[in-house]
């Protein structure tokens, strides 16, 4: 119906579609591209001095930093823990909240909540929490828990940037799930009891599978989300104790404006990315093959 | 299970999430109970109800950072961005979706790749571009440049909106004798309003909490809420209580809209983001 | 030429606030008087300089949040006097090197930007106004200085002269019975075992500040001596290594003293705990500076507090107090209005309201040599030790962009249990390698 006019269409095509290209190209692909080129110098990110230097950078990078090595393993654990946790955890309340609890409003607004507040203020106040909270708490119950160095040693540090990783922003990965939920039909899970499928068995051979959609949705954005994860721990540890907590994104930045060697960051930061472009096509692609038609 | 053991199992259950949300919700309140005291009684037990309802942090921080004009601002920043990228991010994710060529497939692509790009990698180029453009020291050139940050998760999710709808929605738009922007306009657009609440709070949750950028292309020329709450968090010293007020402050604003907007979102997101 | 225009205008700028004085409050009823009608403003302003009648605005962007109650003073005491200039000033402390090199880099620099001293120079060398003829540095200390010369070139306008070291309590280390001040690490020891058997906490250790550590290892760095510039030449060009310098392998030695007579949680330790713990009385030491006096009286206003000549090892006569001046304005050498800027920063070190910036404003040593003391205890005994102790070099001005931090990781890593000794130093000679050739 619409195809009769082809340069009618390919106007409406651009009349649709290119504010949006021309203003992310602008707000992001231009400059992360324009960033580019700066990977192939030798570059403080300040000075008029910027040295071309081929692929220098970059062969540093592969064979000879161990700390993006470092902060790669960081990030690669931090990820596969983050979202493998965060999405279980949603899925669960998300189930949970489709009961018919009374407060069951009041219970979505608590978990979203963490979700609505800036990251700075979470660090901020977690912060707050592991050290003056703990303190008192220690004081009052006496469990060693509350003593411990949640952000003081090396690997208490990770899960407690985990916990709060989680704490944040599970609210917003249940509220997908949710309304995935909501979408599965209630004739078929009806069905389902008839047959004889209930509990654990129905939501794994029933819900679940109905489910797929949601979890390709939400598995993107977790893994793209985990793996650029920085705000945390930038208030949270400053990616300490002794480096233990430097994620990649920590490690570009650092990079980039402490060490002054921006040109070695735009390097770093591009490899990052093709990276985290082939494991989300890769999700992407599995879940999706494991998606069925309602 | 019978059915007086299946209540009794659900009751036991509720009890069981009201206790976990309030958990969850625990550091929150003390920054609320906190913001209630003064620095020494902050600093000798944070943990301790307030005394009483003090509220001359409040006051004092209301005044400290000038919080009628800097929520004017903020309101105004959000705003902006928010229109723009709802309205460009439903007509291309709308479109997008419905056209099948080799040429939307690539616009797609590039329309979502910078949801995989650390903004750290190219903020200070961005910063050069947008002063080129003349988008530098106001609130209206920041809001352009939400645009097209904000815009490839609006994209995405309008997107995959759309392929759940059926094609016979617009025919029978064209039929009546509407335009293709008409049908738009009229008949697409309100199906979506699920989605859009959606990416409406979305956005002005991230808008209207963001940092980075305001202090990086505001130059001190305009203040928001959260850059002027941050000067209350210092390296070198921190004022406990005022943070803490400050941070009730600046975070009721957007609870505030969450909980008009919650109804929406739910709906929103079942039909918006479920079909990736 | 242009020098010696800008020597007139020097001079007779110079005499305006002298001739305020003498006034006294009579001419500041008049200011305020002219400021209410428009008419008038020229007649105080008008007749020394009629080419900067123009309204101008002077842009500072900078860190150290505790200077803003004073920045707002100063900018309209320099309003009262030069009613056309406008003093902005945009303060922020974190993300602060985000903040400058995105301005620079879009172009829209401000006249003035703080930066640190030393190889902060080299950094920004490329935007920044010489000020090696102007008159007014000579009112500057030769101490503050050197931070701030690169190749004969004077990249900057220091402003506070600062020290750290140890501060103590001093009514703890009267109650434990220590009459000397600990100067060699068995001194300090024993010092903590008496300091620990009254029940008070020897040291509060802010570790999870990177640069409480980087600064408690420059401390252990500058008692070698000698010729600081040439030992890091030759750091810097790969012929030596970090730890080929005897002293530097002390800090872990004074690291280990520390946290075995330290508080709980060193790493998770953060500046306000420190000082927290300090201040309360319920810790008799701690590695800070002159920049905590104010919070710590915050706490407790009649502390009687002073500073250590910081221990680096077994010999007495080394141990000294870190002084240097590492806060330093920079004027923007393609400003609008160079000449005002130029004119403000002479106002600064010769005008009452000017000299009082940092002493009186922020209760820190001023750099002008002719400015009032503060009124401050570790302020003071700053000034004792300039005059008669063993004082220091920031010697980290000498390092490669980026070292502080990963000195101060590498540290926190050794404190965490995550490196020993040998393999902290091996990784802080390779860290010191990879940013030297870097930045070369």
């Amino acid at each position: 119906m619409f195809t009769r006019n082809r340069w009618g269409s390919r106007v409406e095509f651009g009349v649709f579609v290119l504010p949006a290209v021309v203003c992310i190209l602008l707000s992001a692909i231009v400059p992360f591209v324009m960033s580019m080129y700066y990977s192939m110098t030798k570059w403080n990110g300040v000075g008029k001095h910027i040295k071309f230097i081929g692929l220098k950078n970059f062969r540093e990078l592969l064979t000879s930093d161990t700390n993006a090595l470092k902060a790669l393993i960081f990030t690669l654990e931090y990820t596969l823990l983050a979202v493998v946790l965060t999405n279980v955890i949603a899925i669960l309340l998300a189930v949970l909240m489709t009961k018919a609890f009374k407060l069951r409003g009041l219970y979505r607004v608590s978990f979203f909540v963490p979700y609505i507040i800036s990251l700075i203020i979470i660090g901020f106040v977690w912060k707050f929490m592991f050290t003056k909270g703990f303190d008192v708490l220690y004081a009052q119950t006496g469990w060693s828990i509350f003593q411990w160095s949640w952000l003081g040693n090396a690997h208490l540090a990770f899960w407690s940037i985990l916990f709060v990783g989680i704490w944040q922003s599970v609210g917003f990965y249940m509220m997908i799930y949710i309304t995935g939920l909501q979408s599965v039909p209630g004739d078929l899970l009806e069905a389902a009891s008839i047959d004889g499928c209930v509990g654990l068995n129905r939501f794994f051979r029933i819900t679940l599978p109905l489910l797929m959609p949601s979890i390709t949705v939400a598995l993107f954005l977790s893994i793209a989300n985990s793996l650029k994860v920085f705000d945390i721990i930038y208030t949270l540890t400053f990616g300490g104790p002794g480096g233990a907590t430097n994620s990649i994104t920590m490690d570009i930045y650092n990079e980039a404006f402490v060490n002054n060697r921006f040109g070695y960051a735009t390097a770093k930061s591009l490899v990052f990315v093709v990276l985290i472009l082939v494991i989300t096509v890769i999700q992407v692609r599995f879940t999706k093959s494991k998606e069925v038609e309602a | 299970m019978t059915h007086r053991n299946q209540r009794r199992f659900d009751v036991i259950l509720e009890i069981v999430i009201a206790i976990l949300a309030l958990l969850f919700l625990y550091p929150l309140f003390l920054v609320v109970f906190n913001s209630f005291k003064t620095y020494d009684q902050v600093l000798t037990n944070i943990l301790a109800l307030p005394k009483s309802l003090m509220l001359d942090n409040y006051k004092q921080v209301w005044t400290l950072m000038g919080y009628p004009k800097l929520f004017v601002n903020t309101f105004f920043l959000t705003l902006a961005g928010v229109a723009g990228i709802v309205v460009f991010g439903s007509m291309a994710g709308y479109k997008l979706s419905r056209t099948k060529t080799k040429l939307s497939g690539f616009l797609f692509f590039l329309c979502i790749m910078p949801m995989m790009i650390p903004f750290q990698s190219f903020m200070i180029t961005l910063t050069k571009l947008a002063k080129t453009f003349h988008l530098i020291n106001s609130l209206g050139g920041l809001g352009v440049i939400y645009w097209g940050l904000g815009a490839p998760l609006a994209v995405f999710m309008f997107h995959g909106f759309v392929k759940s709808l059926p094609m016979e929605l617009e025919e029978s738009g064209a039929i009546d004798g509407a335009s293709r922007y008409g049908v738009f306009v009229r008949i697409v657009f309100p199906v979506m309003l699920p989605v859009i609440s959606t990416v409406i709070i979305l956005n002005v949750m991230w808008i209207w909490n963001d940092f980075l950028l305001p202090l990086l292309m505001l130059n001190g020329k305009q203040s928001t809420l959260q850059l002027a709450s941050y000067k209350f968090f210092g390296q070198y010293k921190s004022e406990w209580q005022y943070a803490l007020t400050a941070v009730v402050y600046t975070s009721i604003p957007p609870i505030a809209v969450f909980l008009v907007l919650q109804k929406y979102i739910i709906k929103g997101m079942v039909a918006g983001a479920v079909k990736g | 030429m242009a020098a010696k225009k800008w020597m007139t205008v020097a001079a007779t700028a110079a005499l305006v606030p002298a001739l305020l004085t003498a006034c006294g409050s009579n001419s500041n009823n008049s200011n305020e008087a002219n400021a209410g009608s428009n008419t008038s403003t020229n007649a105080n302003s008008g007749a020394n300089d009629s080419a900067s009648t123009e309204p101008v605005e002077i842009t500072i962007l900078q860190y150290a949040p505790e200077m803003t109650e004073s920045i707002n003073k100063l900018a309209a005491d320099y309003k009262k006097e030069h009613p056309n200039v406008t003093i902005t000033a945009t303060i922020h402390q974190d993300d602060y090197p985000t903040l400058l090199k995105s301005r620079i880099n879009s172009g829209d620099i401000p006249d003035i930007f703080m930066t640190g001293a030393y190889n902060e120079n080299k950094t920004y060398q490329d935007y920044v106004y010489d000020l090696k003829d102007e008159p007014f540095m000579k009112n500057i200390v030769p101490t503050a200085l050197p931070g701030v010369t690169l190749d004969g070139k004077v990249l900057g306008f220091p402003l506070v002269l600062q020290s750290h070291s140890f501060i103590y309590n001093k009514k703890l280390f009267a109650d434990a019975g220590i009459t000397e001040l600990p100067k060699t690490f068995a001194e300090l020891e024993d010092a903590a075992k008496k300091l620990q058997a009254k029940g008070v906490i020897p040291f509060s250790n802010g570790y999870k500040e990177w640069w409480v550590l980087e600064q408690t290892f420059t401390q252990v760095l500058a008692s070698m001596g000698g010729d600081y510039a040439k030992t890091f030449d030759e750091l810097n060009s790969g012929d030596k290594k970090l730890f080929d310098i005897p002293e530097a392998s002390n800090v872990f030695k004074l690291i280990d003293l520390t946290t075995k007579y330290g508080n709980p949680k060193p790493l998770e330790t953060d500046l306000n705990s420190q000082v927290a713990l300090f201040a309360e009385g319920k810790a008799a030491m701690m590695h800070q500076g002159t920049w905590v006096e104010d919070s710590v009286r915050k706490l407790n206003p009649n502390i009687d507090m002073g500073f250590m000549p910081g221990p680096v090892g077994d010999d007495a006569s080394k141990a000294g107090l870190m002084v240097d001046s590492n806060i330093v304005w920079r004027v923007n050498k393609d400003s609008d209005h160079l000449k005002e800027v130029l004119k403000f920063l002479e106002w600064m070190t010769t005008s009452d309201a000017g000299k009082s910036f940092i002493p009186v404003g922020t209760k820190q040593i001023s750099t002008v040599a002719s400015a009032p003391f503060p009124d401050a205890q570790l302020s003071k005994e700053t000034q004792t030790f300039l005059e008669g102790g063993v004082t220091y070099p920031w010697v980290k001005g000498y390092w490669p962009d980026g070292f502080e931090q990963k000195a101060g990781e590498i540290l926190q890593k050794y404190i965490a249990g995550g490196a020993s000794a040998d393999e902290a130093e091996a990784e802080m000679n390779k860290t010191y390698k990879t940013l030297a050739e870097a930045a070369e």
